[in-house]
């Protein structure tokens, strides 16, 4: 199956900074795929450039059959759609409108109950329809985050009649929720990608990366040093090389998890033995 | 039938809908406000005249019943106060409309043409050709009269706009105290500069230049609301067409795009659509100053910041206040008049401190 969106060997300077570099990554409809890595490492880089927001210096990014590049804007809103860091907003819009500006856009020519269906819809996935009247600038920052998630869920079904691939970017969507919302929002992104969407997360919770993804890309210092299925790149080793911490990597039923209480069992040495 | 249990999806419906009420109430009241405004307007002033027979003055004008236009309320009316009134409007709902469309530009409710120097940059640019004009650009003016003014205004709003984007956006994002330290540091220089050139001015000249910086519709022909119009109508028409972006902007200049929308361009548009209703304003009625902050703020806490209504709003609201301030210019100190910027900074100054003052003690607005 050919990927939805495929970068080639892209990297991505600002003055003498390289903040990506030499990275190739592609996405499939149906799968989840998780970067992770430590801080500037350049995940949400990557994302940005895959997103369109920034440009890459060198490398090759295509949808489909076209290049990013010569996409326009609103032709690229209709195939994918983007959940940034937490995101201020300038003007004390209620919940229902920040989502309804997702809509508004890709889903112009649609008629108005159709497009407050869509945003019903998309406030109920998120959990956040209790919040439709509220100003979103009263939210607390997880409250906010559920609504720009509901806010994406929103263009990306406004986008689907117009687009047969589609492809979900969330840069560190569960950054500030709570342990069940964190769930929920994982569970629609699944959701998402087993109704043929390519969603492409950044997370920093290796045991919920681990949980969640099909496909895990490891990143440091701007490039990709490990990519494949959670079981098959999670180690010890890797732990130590990428994020330089000394944890032990043990396995529940073929998967592997990590737990940070055996660093309080025996100061730090990697030569637990983990009971699995 | 059974009593349905009030679902929440039902909530989010009763919500919209009174959104949807809370706006026709605002736009009627407003609608009506500004007519029975315009009506007292045309009939108050050293010569009173009573409302019925202003709107007699006025069916006449239209229906063209000559016997009623020789009156001496007619020719009141038709020659001094109709031009005044409509030259008012615009001049207002230019100002309003720039407003809003800067702080959905600049992502900040605060930000305004007279607070932030474009509007001291548009009578700066006034000001050199008023008094350096008929010396050294006469051949040009000669052949353009009424547009001199404008143009001049107009790239002076659109200097100070772009100096002040630049300095005061990084990456999209434009810091709100730079923005206005910046406005002031220009507002400062282009006040420093009319200065000198009121200082070499002579007594025309002078007196044409205390008209500018205090502004005032005093001086309001029909020659004026003609030349005006062309500008600041189809003005007022094309910025709807923001609206949408202006919207998807509140959200970040990322965030817009990713919504398919063409940023730059649309940046592009708001800023040279803010010089030109800034620089016409200006021309026509010199720097007045605080409508742009005051009017968008008021409709946003009335109507919610969505900018298809607000903008179009800002317009008719802009438009009623200077109506208001002017008529309150007229009778103030009638026979004599006060300018006009002297009473919307009476009005809007306050107003602006209580808005500081609310986020500094964390009222988002």
């Amino acid at each position: 199956m050919s990927p939805m969106v495929e970068a080639t060997n892209i990297g991505f300077q600002i003055g003498s900074a390289e903040l990506v570099r030499g990275a190739s990554i592609s996405l499939f409809a149906g799968e989840l795929t998780v970067i992770v890595g430590p801080n500037g490492a350049g995940k949400s880089t990557l994302l940005k450039l895959l997103t369109g927001e920034l440009r890459a210096n060198v490398g090759t990014i295509s949808y489909g059959s076209n290049a990013l590049a010569r996409l326009p804007p609103w032709k690229l809103a209709c195939q994918r759609a983007v959940m940034a860091q937490a995101a201020r907003l300038a003007f004390p819009f209620t919940v229902y409108e920040v989502v309804r500006l997702g809509v508004d856009g890709v889903g112009r020519a649609k008629g108005r109950d159709v497009l407050h269906h869509m945003v019903s819809d998309a406030l109920a996935a998120a959990d956040v329809m209790h919040l439709a009247a509220r100003s979103y600038q009263t939210l607390s920052g997880g409250e906010q985050q559920r609504v720009q998630f509901a806010r994406v869920l929103g263009q990306l079904k406004a986008g689907s009649s117009m687009a047969d691939r589609q492809v979900l970017f969330l840069d560190e969507p569960i950054a500030s929720l709570d342990l069940c919302h964190q769930f929920e929002l994982l569970d629609t992104a699944r959701r998402q990608a087993a109704a043929g969407v390519a969603v492409l997360a950044v997370l920093h919770d290796l045991n919920l990366a681990i949980t969640y993804a099909d496909r895990l890309v490891v990143m440091k210092h701007g490039m990709m040093v490990a990519q494949g299925a959670p079981a098959d790149i999670m180690s010890t080793a890797l732990l130590r090389d990428v994020f330089d911490v000394s944890l032990p990597v043990g396995t529940v039923d073929g998967m592997p998890y990590i737990l940070p209480q055996s660093r309080r069992s025996d100061g730090n040495s990697n030569k637990t033995n983990m009971a699995a | 039938m059974t009593t349905v249990f009030p679902s929440e999806k039902l909530a989010v419906d009763v919500f919209i809908d009174r959104r949807r009420r809370q706006a026709v109430k605002v736009v009627s009241g407003l609608s009506l406000g500004t007519i029975g405004l315009a009506l007292i307007s045309l009939g108050v002033g050293a010569v009173a005249i009573a409302p019925e027979n202003v709107l007699r003055v006025i069916t006449s004008a239209i229906t063209g019943q000559s016997d009623i236009l020789q009156g001496r309320d007619a020719l009141v009316i038709l020659n001094i106060r109709l031009p005044r009134l409509l030259l008012g409007f615009m001049v207002g709902a230019a100002l309003a409309v720039s407003g809003a469309l800067m702080q959905g530009l600049f992502r900040n409710p605060l930000a305004d043409p007279g607070l932030v120097g474009v509007s001291a940059g548009a009578g700066l640019a006034a000001a050199v050709m008023i008094v350096l004009g008929e010396r050294y650009l006469s051949g040009f003016i000669g052949k353009l009269p009424f547009a001199a003014l404008p143009l001049a205004a107009f790239l002076g709003g659109l200097i100070s706009t772009l100096l002040l984007y630049a300095i005061a956006t990084r990456e999209g994002r434009t810091s709100i105290s730079t923005m206005l330290l910046a406005g002031v540091a220009l507002g400062a220089l282009a006040g420093a500069a009319t200065g000198l050139l009121a200082y070499i001015s002579d007594d025309r000249q002078l007196r044409d230049l205390t008209f500018w910086s205090m502004g005032s519709l005093g001086g309001a022909t029909w020659t004026k609301v003609v030349a005006v119009a062309p500008i600041i109508l189809p003005l007022l028409l094309a910025v709807p067409l923001l609206a949408r972006g202006l919207n998807a902007l509140a959200l970040g200049e990322a965030e817009a795009f990713h919504l398919g929308l063409p940023v730059q361009r649309i940046k592009g548009m708001a800023i040279v659509l803010v010089a030109l209703a800034v620089g016409a304003s200006v021309a026509a009625a010199g720097v007045i100053g605080f409508v742009g902050i005051v009017v968008p703020h008021l409709l946003r806490l009335m109507i919610g910041p969505d900018h298809r209504l607000l903008l179009p709003l800002s317009g008719i609201a802009g438009g009623a206040l200077l109506i208001g301030a002017d008529m309150i210019a007229r009778l103030a100190v009638a026979p004599a008049e006060l300018p006009i910027g002297i009473i919307t900074a009476a009005i809007g100054a306050p107003f602006f401190l209580w808005l500081l003052l609310r986020r500094a003690l964390g009222i988002e607005t």
